[in-house]
């Protein structure tokens, strides 16, 4: 008898916590647009400022539609290629760099330099170089996504318990063995922590990259500055909000691939 | 704070009542008929009352809310700012009395500078602060977000758009339009998406490829090969100016390449029209005859105007010449003009409606729900003088 109401007090405790946080985050949304000096003065009683959550889509016409998608496919699409490029990278880079020492002296210090220099200072220059193509987005995305990536591999890579590198000596495994079959299955659960971090920062990287790709059809960087100079305060929380969700997929995904590949077998 | 009507000014008034009666009576005498010759006259007969005080038909203080720092452009109303002005640099807030030719009118005038002063465009600053009576509003501004904030614009003060496409004349001597520029540059650099350059585009007259939408105001032209917006009344200037070497530039108006929205009305908020109207009858054309004052004899608003610039203590400059190539640009290029009416200030019809059936498709393109409004539903003549004319 007692087994279903601890199934029902599981699914509360599941389930409750997050709902109760959605209602106190939509009513603060309410009490913020409804609190607004003016935020409704307007001639059709549309939201000047905050739009409140059931006045989101006004506006949203077909046009307007065709803009935001148009945008999502141009930010979406740098930031899945940028982002695969950055584990490409990262990964090569974290391997190499487990693997010599010396390399990994000559190029830290430089990828330290390119993490701690804020991507707005590089795009300008990036630009210039390279053009406002989308290789260029690529680059943007690439650098401010591949550095978690590669120190987090090299810190699973060197972490490999000494006892097991004894083993694969007595076993007279060779390199290559020894690093697909011990190595990088030990570091991946430190790779996919990287991984986690990675993709939230490559979805930055296509956005706010995007502020300074100013020809072509706009990404959604862009299309946000547009909305916010026109006040058009429903398109611009929209697009805010695929931003958001677009990070969100990149999570989700991530960690998806981790419980299918690394939590079988790691316990932390 | 909430607008309050102002206290009477009695000694002032009184002096403005003598004034005013002596303006009468020298009209009178020299023959004048109701649609008297002179501004003066004509504004003298419109009402019995002494149409100078504002006191009993207008909230204290007038507030305008302009579009940018100040300059030449807004020296229209800086000409009705009196002696006694203070600069709130924290606001961009200039407050004096509400002075016509000399006269105190009985109410304060704020002027507020635009730009980074405000979070929002103009138009929609007129609805947050209900305490602002007029806005600078282009028509295209006007229709774009006529569904949200509904304006009307009562005074043109600017009958064309002074805004332009320049580029390096020595580099390009043979490019005379923006079509010819589009062609040789590798990019025209804008300010945000502009409905402008979405028209100059759907004409072919400029490449999508070659629209630049990050312009910041920076003289491009000194660095890059490029074409960019600029104010005909600013930026060939500061180009002949430059510490660095001077650039001869060349230029069109997008008026003349075929986006003739009127740039710089003064507008109200449409909701408040009937509570304006007393105020706006007596208003408008003081507002009229400033801007041809102004024009004519812009030294004393010139000063003004670099004053309130200085203290307000921004990254903004304006220099006595600078203001005065404006106010000569203006009144050569027929930017401060009086239109193919004689009255001063007002809205042409046909113009007016060719611009809405122009300008809505672009809006629309944009995403934007743009009505199907007439010329009637963002600007009226109704508060003009018609007789006051710029000679």
């Amino acid at each position: 008898m007692k087994q279903p109401n601890r199934r029902i007090d599981a699914r509360r405790s599941k389930y409750v916590p997050p709902l109760v946080v959605l209602v106190v985050v939509v009513a603060g949304w309410y009490a913020l647009a409804y609190s607004l000096d003016n935020n409704f003065a307007s001639g059709d009683g549309s939201a000047l400022i905050i739009p409140p959550p059931h006045q989101l889509f006004v506006g949203l016409n077909e046009a307007t539609v065709d803009r935001i998608a148009a945008a999502t496919w141009i930010s979406l699409s740098t930031a899945v290629v940028g982002f695969m490029l950055a584990i490409v990278a990262g990964m090569a880079l974290g391997i190499a760099m487990s693997v010599s020492r010396s390399l990994e002296s000559a190029l830290w210090p430089w990828l330290i330099a390119i993490q701690v220099t804020p991507i707005i200072v590089l795009t300008p220059i990036i630009i210039r170089v390279a053009g406002a193509s989308f290789g260029a987005r690529l680059t943007v995305t690439v650098l401010i996504a591949f550095f978690p990536i590669a120190s987090n591999t090299l810190f699973g890579m060197r972490s490999v318990s000494a006892a097991l590198h004894d083993v694969f000596t007595l076993t007279q495994a060779s390199r290559w063995q020894r690093l697909t079959r011990l190595q990088l299955p030990a570091a991946s659960p430190a790779i996919f922590a990287g991984l986690r971090v990675s993709a939230g920062l490559a979805v930055i990287g296509a956005i706010v990259g995007d502020f300074f790709f100013t020809r072509g059809t706009p990404g959604l960087g862009r299309l946000i500055t547009f909305f916010f100079q026109d006040t058009r305060s429903g398109p611009m929380f929209v697009t805010a909000l695929i931003a958001a969700l677009i990070g969100l997929g990149f999570f989700v995904v991530v960690s998806l691939l981790r419980r299918l590949l690394v939590s079988p077998w790691h316990r932390p | 704070m909430a607008p309050s009507i102002a206290p009477r000014r009695t000694f002032l008034l009184l002096a403005a009542s003598l004034v005013a009666v002596l303006a009468a009576c020298t009209n009178t005498t020299s023959g004048g008929t109701a649609s008297g010759s002179t501004p003066d006259s004509v504004t003298e007969s419109a009402t019995p009352a002494n149409p100078r005080d504002l006191a009993d038909v207008c909230i204290s203080p007038v507030v305008v809310q302009t579009d940018w720092y100040p300059q030449a452009e807004h020296g229209g109303i800086y000409e009705l700012l009196g002696n006694d002005y203070t600069v709130d640099a924290q606001r961009g807030a200039t407050t004096g009395s509400l002075t016509f030719r000399g006269t105190d009118t009985g109410v304060d005038l704020e002027i507020r500078a635009g730009g980074p002063f405000i979070e929002s465009p103009v138009v929609t600053e007129m609805f947050l602060d209900g305490g602002i009576m007029f806005g600078y509003v282009g028509t295209d501004v006007a229709l774009s977000r006529y569904n949200e904030a509904p304006t009307l614009a009562v005074f043109n003060a600017l009958t064309v758009n002074p805004q332009v496409i320049l580029w390096n004349k020595a580099k390009h001597p043979k490019s005379t339009t923006i079509a010819d520029i589009a062609g040789e540059v590798a990019a025209v650099s804008v300010f945000g998406d502009r409905p402008y350059m979405r028209f100059l585009v759907s004409k072919g007259v400029v490449p999508v490829d070659k629209v630049d939408t990050n312009y910041k105001g920076s003289l491009m032209l000194a660095t890059d090969d490029v074409a960019h917006q600029g104010f005909v009344t600013s930026e060939p200037f500061r180009y002949t100016n430059l510490e660095s070497g001077a650039i001869d530039t060349a230029y069109q108006l997008i008026h003349d390449a075929g986006w003739t929205s009127y740039p710089q009305n003064l507008a109200i908020n449409k909701l408040r029209l009937d509570a304006l109207r007393s105020c706006l009858a007596r208003l408008v054309p003081m507002m009229q005859q400033a801007q041809i004052d102004f024009v004519s004899s812009p030294s004393r608003t010139i000063a003004t105007l670099l004053d309130v610039v200085q203290q307000l203590d921004t990254t903004w400059s304006q220099s006595a010449e600078l203001a005065n190539y404006a106010v000569a640009t203006m009144r050569q290029l027929g930017i401060v003009g009086n239109g193919n009416t004689p009255t001063f200030g007002d809205f042409e019809s046909p113009r007016l409606d060719d611009f809405i059936a122009r300008a809505i498709p672009i809006l629309r393109e944009q995403g934007l729900t743009v009505p199907d409004v007439t010329a009637s539903d963002i600007a009226t003549n109704e508060f003009l003088n018609p007789g006051i004319t710029l000679p």
